[in-house]
Parts: structure tokens; C-alpha cells; sequence
């Protein structure tokens, strides 16, 4: 089930609000579970299966590891952390990377091995990637152990972020699964978060989507150099606005149950480097593999040659995380590369650069790692790559390029307002004005949002474009 | 944010969430909706099977969404949006001037299916070659608004250009078949030949078009004044109006009827029950206006004069052909209109026992090029 969708708004959502605030405090957590086991088995009720096979894993991982530390069994410790990380990770490697495994090794080899066409199981990067943090948490000391399984479930399957993020660290919720208090303020802060968050997606992100998807579908070697950036860019918007959308409607519902889950994005746009950009875009994932990669092997504390193996090691994982397929792998790469680049050498110059250019350097790039990222084709990528510099000689503008600025100007200019902390601003500043004023300020919040989730829902009856872009994942 | 104001939020939240969710559950379901002219979808049964492979949860959304409350003024508030913030097309449809709504049609004449039935269409033809006469097998693929009225589209539209496709179908007919109706249609380009609301073209554009063919085949010109032309309704909202939800300008229906008093029977799907008129009134009570020509599609319509012409004609049409068929009246002795789509003879059978003298084929551009059944007019 995704949030965007009459289902979950007008099924789901009050179904787990009503039953969620008549159970007792004690029961909540249970609920939780229930409601989000019956979030998951929609549309993958086969898979739910593997999921609660990796959520007793992990929890007799934690409880094993626990013991050992106990009497003090670092050996048996390590053993039980490594055990139950080997099951988690094959668990992944096999539902996400069999396939990719053995088509490599054909063309590697041309052994014509049969695919097994597995179909991917949602989320399940994500809550693999849950599951392992708690362990090793447990294991460092950095985490309680979570003896109680309903409570223990309750956090790996919780529906707000459950298939596509935030990665929710044990250590960061371990306190309010135990004991939390909701609250009217942050419940209401939690609605205003999920309908702003539900018309970044459907609103902004999907209207991207489909500028995105008709210049992706002309053919390409007939493509304007501005068009085919005006596609890029609207891509580029579609991703951010409809990823960090979805961690708005994790925090937000998280919010509404009570949970205070980290930030996930922070303006990545208007980042001036490529190190400023992975400081912003997708948070939880970059900490993720600081914490449990990059650190562990040293981090940046060891020779430079090691260093820099550290960097494109965790940005090779960093790809193929994100799918697999080899234009991930080289995507992550890419960005290593850049990285390294920024690190060692080009960062001190960067600086000195009037900020404007920063950014154009910083969103180019960022740019045409989309590019890379978005056509698992690598030929189609590298076609239109060609087709961005104009490398079929199809001119720069054509009356089609006009025709699509100028329906989709206003879309463009708030896809852009919205990508920088404008709209914030605008907001704190009206909230200061009418301060003081409480029925100014009920009326005004409360006619943008449900203006929001007006439009949203008009948008949503009429079943327009409204893909789900994580199921790579 | 304080408590006051967050009671505010949640009370507000809540109203829509709940109120909505309480208002889909009394709406009672509709079994079809008028307005789209279409089914709409159904509550799915629920079987351990359709559950566990994902079909019932699927359907259930489908089910959800078409059943949702205030459907239409939903999709209406999405059209008047994206109006309102500049936008000059809404679902492929073109906001064009003078109130017309443009269907694009982008991506229908460059799929599979439009190839091969370019193909089938010329082995068709090849194949009744010399089953008629020469002259005697005409086929006119007549092209949508969005070609013909491109003047009216917004400023760089460019669709896609759809006269293309109509010089790969004349190229694969053999000489003499084709019937230029873009030519004719182009020259009328500023009168009333299309529906502004509709897919259809009106009975006006069927008039030029047969005047014009009428002529190349050297019989009697007709002209306007043959006619009682007589104006059926003026409310028509037709089906592109309908997928936007939006209330705009609404369409008249003509039909032209002959001044010359000429009998004629109607047999409709082998059905012994005769009717004596080709118009169907009662369809202008409802929202299908169009369907006023014949009551709408149906596989096989058989019309029988007494005009002692001594040909009998066979024409196998799509819905364009509706407004245009009514003009053969006078020059034939029986006419059989064919909807291939819902017949299921052998089309071969039918043309070996017609004794017919002459052939025509009458669609829509758009309406061609996506037809998935074409392939079987060579069955």
C-alpha cells in the first residue's frame, strides 16, 4: 500500500487512527504491528512471510548477543551479531541480487544459466538494513536489547516507514517504543507534516513525473539540447519531491502515533558540492553506512590509501543498494569518484568560487548522476547523456520545447521555489506576523493544508500518473 | 504551534478523513457512470486466491476509486486547476480556442498495432481487387480534429501529424481506392466540422465529404438545399468533455434528411423486428446524443430502398460513418453497414453472398490506428 492513494487515506488511515487511540497504552504497539503486517500484505501478501522471518532473525540475533555480552562471551557474541547479519544480508542478496548475479555471470562467461525471476520484495533494503543496525547496536552497547517481540516487530515493520524510508536506527526509537506520549501538538504538527508531504507527491512530484515521462518517450536522437535538459531537471525534481515526500508522510504519521523520526532530506538542492549534496539528500542511508561500513573500516583514520578505499567501497555499496543493476553500480561510483576528487583537490578551490557557480557545479553533476541513474538501460543512458550536448545535432529549441515551458512554467517555478527553504521562510514569516492573532493563524494554516489535501484528493479520484519509484529498492 | 491551534488542525483533519471515508461507505455504488460513459468498477469478490496474488487488493482500489464520492466534481476541480495555472492540455486533451477540446492522439499511430493494420488493410484490399469493379471500392480513412483544426490548437502544440499515417495507408492501396477526405475536410476547415466536445465529426463534415465523393464517381452532385437539415438538440456534451469534467460550451447534432420521399427498411443484427428510420430519438434524451445516428454501434445493419439504382453497397465503418451513411439513401437499393469490431462471421462469407456492386470503408484516423480487431477483414 502507498500512502498516496485513496485507499490509504480514506480505508486505512482512520481504520489505524480509531483502533490505534481506543487500545490501552499497552496494546499500542500490537497494533501497530497488526496494522502494519496488513499495510505490507497488501499487494505483497506472499511476502510478508520473509519479512517476519527476518524480524525473528534479528530479534534472537539481539537477544543471543545480549546473553553472550552478559557472561561475558565476546567470542559467542560476535558469533550470534555475525549469524544473524549473514542471514539478514542473504536473505537481501538473494531477492535483490540472485538475478543480477547470474545474468553478469552469463555475459561474463556466457554460461546461459536460467534467471529464477524472483520478484523483489518491497521495502526489503529498508527494513534489512533496520534489522542489522539493531543487532550491531546491540552488540557495540550502543542499543537496548528489545526482549519484547510485539515491540521489537512494532518498530521493523511500523507502516510510516516501512517501504521507502526513512531507515529508522533502533538506538534513535528505542526510548518511545517503551514509553512515549502522544500528544495533540505533535499529532496536529504530524497531519500539517503528511498533507504537505501528500502534495509534494502527488501535486508537485507527479506532474514532474510526467513532464518527465513524455520527453523520455520521444525519441531521443530527435531531442533539443533544452529539451532534453527541461526532462533532466524535471526527473531530477520528480525524484526529490517524491522521495523526500514520502519521508514527510513517514514523519508526519510517525508524529501522529506518538514517534519522532530524524530528518531524511535537508534542501539537497541548494547544496554547493557534491559533499554538501550526500549531507543532505537522503540522510538515514548515508548515516547508515558511515556508522556500519565506512567507520568500521576505518573511516578516515588510516592511511590515505586506505582512505580512499573506505570512500568507493561504501559508494560501490551506496549503488547497488539503490538497485541491482549495473547503472547503480556506476552511479555510486561516480559519485566516490567525485567525492574523492572534491576531498583531495578540488574542494579548497570550489570555495573560493562565487557561490552561484557552486551550485551550477554542484546541480550538474547531481544532475547527470540522474541521468545515470534513471535508465537502467545503460545504452538509453548513454543516448540521451548524448542527446543533453547535443551530440545527434537536433538543435537547441524547438516549438515543442516552447510548448512544454509554457504549460508547465507554473509547475516549474514552484518545483523550484519548493526545492529551497523560500517557502519555509514565507511561512515563519506569516506565522510571525499574525501571532498573537490565533484565529488568523488556525485559518490561514488551515486553509493551505487542506487546500493541499483537496487537491490532492482530486488528483488521486482521477487516477492519474501516480507511480511508485522505490520498488528497486 | 499551540494547543489551541493543533485542536484546530486535528478537528479539520479528522472532519475530512472521517467525513469522507463515512460519505464513500453511504454513497450507494452506480453501476455506470453517465457522465464518462462507461461502466465503472465493481466491488471485487474476495477469494483466498485473488487475495494472495494481489488481483482483489488491485481491484479494490480500481473499485475504490470509481465509486469515490463527488467523482465528477473532483475531476472537474483537477480540470479547472490546471487551467487556471496556465496549463493548455489536460489528459492528452487540448484546451483549443474557441471552446474546442482537441483529443492529441499522441502515441496511436506509432504502435504495433497501427503498422499492422496499415498492412492488413492493403492485403485487403489486394484480395477484393477484382471482386469489384473499378471505382466501386472506396476507402476513406477520415482524420481527427486534432489534424484538421490545427489552426485552433494552442500556440507550438505539435502533435502528432496524422496525414503521415493517411499517406501510408492511400500508398498501400491499390490505384483508385483512396478517398482524400483530409482534402475535402481542409477546405471547410472554418465551419462547424467537428464536435467541440466529441470525438465525432458532425454531419456537416459527412456531408462535404460525400458531396465531394459523390462527385468523383460521377453521379449527381448533391447540394445542401436536397436536404431537410433540421437541428436535434443543442446540449450535446460529448465524450471528450467528459474525461475533463468541466462544463464548456455544448454541441449541436444536424440531420440532413432527404426532401425526396424515399421508403426504406431497417433490420439491425439479423433481428426480424423491421424499423422504417435510420435515427434513433429517444438517445437525445440521454447523455450518448451521438448514438441519435442508428442507436449507436452494432455489427450489422442491414437498410433496404426501393430505388431500383440496381447497386447494392457494403460498408464496414467505424462510428464516423454513423452521420455519413444516412447521405447513400437515394443511390442505393440496400445498403449493409458492418461494424467488424462486433461481428462474428466471416467477413468473406458476407461479400461472397451480398451480390454487393460496391465497397466502402469509412474510419476514423485515430480510431484505425488503434483498432486492435482490423486483422480480421481479411478472415
Amino acid at each position: 500500500m502507498v500512502f498516496s492513494s485513496l485507499l490509504f487515506l480514506f480505508r486505512f488511515l482512520p481504520a489505524v487512527l480509531v483502533v490505534y487511540y481506543l487500545a490501552p497504552r499497552s496494546l499500542r504497539n500490537l497494533a501497530l504491528l497488526l496494522f502494519s503486517l496488513l499495510f505490507y500484505a497488501w499487494g505483497e501478501p506472499v511476502y510478508i512471510i520473509l519479512m517476519l522471518v527476518s524480524i525473528l532473525v534479528s530479534y534472537m540475533g539481539g537477544i543471543m548477543v545480549d546473553q553472550m555480552k552478559q557472561k561475558n562471551r565476546e567470542k559467542g557474541a560476535k558469533f550470534a551479531l555475525v549469524a544473524s547479519s549473514v542471514v539478514s544480508l542473504s536473505l537481501l542478496g538473494f531477492f535483490k541480487y540472485a538475478d543480477f548475479a547470474i545474468d553478469t555471470a552469463n555475459s561474463l562467461t556466457g554460461a546461459g544459466l536460467d534467471l529464477l525471476h524472483v520478484a523483489l520484495p518491497i521495502g526489503i533494503s529498508f527494513y534489512t538494513f533496520q534489522t542489522m543496525s539493531y543487532t550491531i547496536d546491540v552488540y557495540r552497547g550502543e542499543a537496548r536489547v528489545q526482549k519484547n517481540l510485539i515491540s521489537f516487530g512494532a518498530y521493523v515493520t511500523m507502516f510510516p516507514q516501512l517501504i521507502a524510508g526513512p531507515i529508522v536506527q533502533y538506538k534513535t526509537i528505542d526510548e518511545q517504543l517503551r514509553s512515549r506520549k502522544e500528544t495533540s501538538i505533535q499529532f496536529a504538527e504530524g497531519v500539517n507534516r503528511f498533507m504537505l508531504g501528500l502534495g509534494k507527491k502527488v501535486l508537485l512530484a507527479n506532474n514532474a513525473g510526467q513532464l518527465w515521462n513524455s520527453i523520455q518517450t520521444m525519441s531521443v536522437a530527435q531531442l533539443p539540447v533544452l529539451t532534453a535538459w527541461m526532462g533532466l531537471a524535471a526527473y531530477t525534481f520528480q525524484l526529490y519531491f517524491d522521495f523526500s515526500a514520502y519521508s514527510d508522510m513517514a514523519i508526519g504519521l510517525g508524529h501522529m502515533f506518538g514517534f519522532r523520526f530524524l530528518e531524511n532530506f535537508n534542501y539537497p538542492y541548494v547544496s554547493k558540492s557534491i559533499t554538501e549534496f550526500w549531507r543532505r539528500w537522503h540522510i538515514s542511508l548515508g548515516t547508515w553506512f558511515r556508522d556500519y561500513v565506512y567507520i568500521p573500516l576505518g573511516g578516515n583514520r588510516v592511511s590515505r590509501l586506505f582512505h580512499v578505499r573506505n570512500i568507493l567501497v561504501v559508494w560501490l555499496l551506496t549503488g547497488i543498494w539503490h538497485g541491482a543493476s549495473w547503472n547503480f553500480v556506476i552511479w555510486g561510483v561516480y559519485y566516490g569518484v567525485l567525492l574523492l576528487i572534491e576531498k583531495f583537490f578540488l574542494g579548497k578551490y570550489l570555495k573560493k568560487l562565487p557561490s552561484a557557480i557552486q551550485h551550477v557545479y554542484c546541480l550538474f553533476f547531481v544532475m547527470l548522476g540522474w541521468n545515470l541513474f534513471v535508465f537502467e538501460d545503460m545504452g538509453a543512458g548513454l543516448a540521451y547523456m548524448r542527446a543533453l550536448f547535443g551530440g545527434y545535432g537536433s538543435g537547441v529549441v524547438n516549438r515543442e520545447f516552447v510548448y512544454l515551458l509554457y504549460n508547465n512554467a507554473v509547475l516549474l517555478l514552484l518545483l523550484i521555489l519548493g526545492s529551497t527553504q523560500l517557502p519555509k521562510r514565507i511561512g515563519g514569516w506569516i506565522c510571525r506576523v499574525l501571532s498573537g492573532n490565533d484565529i488568523a493563524v488556525i485559518v490561514v494554516r488551515n486553509l493551505f493544508y487542506a487546500g493541499i489535501f483537496l487537491l490532492s484528493v482530486a488528483w488521486l479520484v482521477d487516477a492519474s500518473f501516480n507511480p511508485f519509484l522505490y520498488f528497486r529498492f | 504551534m499551540n494547543r489551541k491551534q493543533a485542536w484546530n488542525v486535528i478537528t479539520l483533519f479528522c472532519i475530512m478523513i472521517f467525513g469522507f471515508t463515512v460519505a464513500t461507505f453511504l454513497k450507494p455504488d452506480a453501476q455506470h457512470s453517465e457522465s464518462e460513459n462507461r461502466d465503472l468498477a465493481q466491488m471485487p469478490k474476495v477469494t483466498l486466491e485473488s487475495v494472495l496474488s494481489g488481483d482483489f487488493e488491485a481491484d479494490y482500489e480500481k473499485y475504490l476509486t470509481d465509486q469515490f464520492v463527488g467523482r465528477d466534481g473532483w475531476i472537474g476541480l483537477k480540470t479547472g486547476v490546471e487551467r487556471a495555472i496556465g496549463r493548455r492540455e489536460s489528459k492528452d486533451i487540448y484546451f483549443a480556442k474557441d471552446d474546442y477540446l482537441i483529443e492529441k492522439h499522441t502515441g496511436s499511430f506509432t504502435t504495433d498495432t497501427a503498422r499492422q493494420n496499415v498492412r492488413v488493410l492493403g492485403q485487403f484490399a489486394k484480395q477484393y481487387q477484382d471482386r469489384f469493379e473499378s471505382g466501386h471500392m472506396t476507402f476513406m480513412v477520415i482524420p481527427n480534429a486534432v489534424d484538421i483544426l490545427s489552426d485552433k490548437l494552442p500556440p507550438f502544440a505539435s502533435p502528432y501529424d496524422e496525414e503521415q499515417y493517411l499517406k501510408e495507408l492511400e500508398a498501400v492501396l491499390p490505384e483508385g481506392m483512396w478517398f482524400d477526405a483530409a482534402a475535402v475536410l481542409r477546405e471547410h476547415k472554418e465551419e462547424e466540422i467537428y464536435y467541440r466536445t466529441d470525438h465525432h465529426w458532425t454531419t456537416l463534415a459527412a456531408f462535404y465529404t460525400y458531396q465531394a465523393w459523390a462527385g468523383q464517381q460521377g453521379g449527381v452532385v448533391p447540394s445542401q438545399d436536397d436536404y431537410e437539415i433540421e437541428t436535434v438538440t443543442d446540449s450535446f456534451e460529448g465524450t471528450i468533455q467528459s474525461k475533463l469534467g468541466i462544463r464548456t460550451e455544448q454541441d449541436s447534432i444536424e440531420l440532413y434528411q432527404h426532401k425526396e420521399d424515399i421508403f426504406y427498411t431497417v433490420e439491425k443484427n439479423g433481428n426480424p423486428e423491421i424499423t422504417y428510420s435510420l435515427y434513433d430519438y429517444p438517445s437525445l434524451r440521454t447523455k450518448s446524443k451521438y448514438n441519435v445516428f442508428f442507436g449507436g454501434n452494432h455489427a450489422l445493419v442491414k437498410i433496404a430502398t426501393r430505388q431500383n439504382t440496381g447497386k447494392r453497397i457494403l460498408v464496414v465503418k467505424d462510428s464516423y460513418a454513423h452521420c455519413f451513411v444516412p447521405f447513400l439513401l437515394d443511390g442505393y437499393d440496400q445498403i449493409d453497414m458492418l461494424d467488424i469490431r462486433y461481428y462474428n462471421q466471416k467477413l468473406s462469407e458476407l461479400i461472397a453472398e451480398g451480390e454487393y456492386t460496391d465497397f466502402l470503408f469509412l474510419y476514423n484516423a485515430s480510431g484505425f490506428a488503434e483498432d486492435t480487431g482490423i486483422s480480421r477483414l481479411i478472415y
